[in-house]
């Protein structure tokens, strides 16, 4: 199903992701401070742990019966699951009274992207039953995860540096 | 039937498309409204929060709670620069 680099690919993916909660918990332990950059990671890291854990179910199921429910049922999931995610960060964000930053903003995009593939296809094939949309969803969507890594890497070096500059200072 | 189907996925389909635009919009504004705002922080410290419940609770919540947050502060100041004169 997948060529060799695809799956080094997913490993890599599923590594950085351990590597996520492990540098969360010690981003919270050790500074024991919230801003930004922990929830937008924590909630990132929940959602993908769920949706990683939850797919392999889904798709079996969608790929179960023929029709366009079951395609809703697959695409449905996805789109629900980023609006829940858009939609913890920003009450996250102000139930702390913190102020969102820019790449926590960038990630919301990215998110508001991926529910929009999502969507593109599951019209296209409930209204028109073609497959126009199908390579740039595909690709769309891998494009948008590889970018998650990196984005998520760059929010864990701008927290800690952060952080460390806080505890320079005297208070 | 299959029509009812095809119906109601694409309502479904409109219906979280304009969650998503809502939510969406929702970040934004409140990326906007929070940048230039005072009673928005940058960070949020849980070891100042412990710290004033434990000392409001000691004080039995006769003192104000800004004064508590001035106390903790100056305990800190004190506390780092004798971690510092300790260094000479």
């Amino acid at each position: 199903m997948y060529t060799e680099l695809e799956q080094h690919l997913l490993s890599l993916i599923e590594h950085s992701m351990i590597a996520y909660i492990v540098l969360w918990a010690v981003y919270i332990i050790k500074f024991k401070r919230i801003d930004s950059y922990s929830i937008t990671l924590t909630v990132f890291v929940l959602f993908s742990s769920l949706m990683t854990v939850l797919t392999p179910y889904i798709y079996s199921y969608a790929k179960e019966g023929h029709g366009v429910f079951y395609q809703a049922v697959w695409h449905g999931f996805f789109i629900a699951a980023h609006i829940i995610e858009i939609k913890a960060i920003t009450i996250f964000h102000d139930s702390f009274s913190l102020k969102i930053k820019r790449l926590t903003v960038f990630i919301v995009s990215l998110l508001g992207v991926q529910a929009f593939l999502h969507l593109a296809r599951l019209f296209e094939k409930s209204m028109f039953e073609s497959s126009y949309t199908a390579f740039i969803y595909t690709e769309g969507i891998k494009f948008v995860n590889l970018l998650f890594v990196f984005v998520c890497v760059l929010c864990i070096i701008l927290g800690v540096k952060r952080n460390y500059q806080l505890d320079k200072k005297c208070v | 039937m299959d029509a009812l189907i095809t119906c109601t996925v694409v309502m479904l389909t409109l219906g979280l498309g304009l969650a998503l635009a809502i939510v969406i919009k929702g970040a934004f504004s409140s990326y906007y409204a929070a940048r230039n705002s005072k009673e928005h922080s940058n960070v949020y410290d849980m070891k100042l929060y412990l710290e004033k419940k434990a000392l409001s609770y000691h004080l039995a919540a006769e003192v104000s709670d800004s004064l508590v947050e001035e106390t903790i502060l100056l305990k800190r100041k004190d506390e780092t620069l004798e971690r510092l004169s300790g260094r000479f």
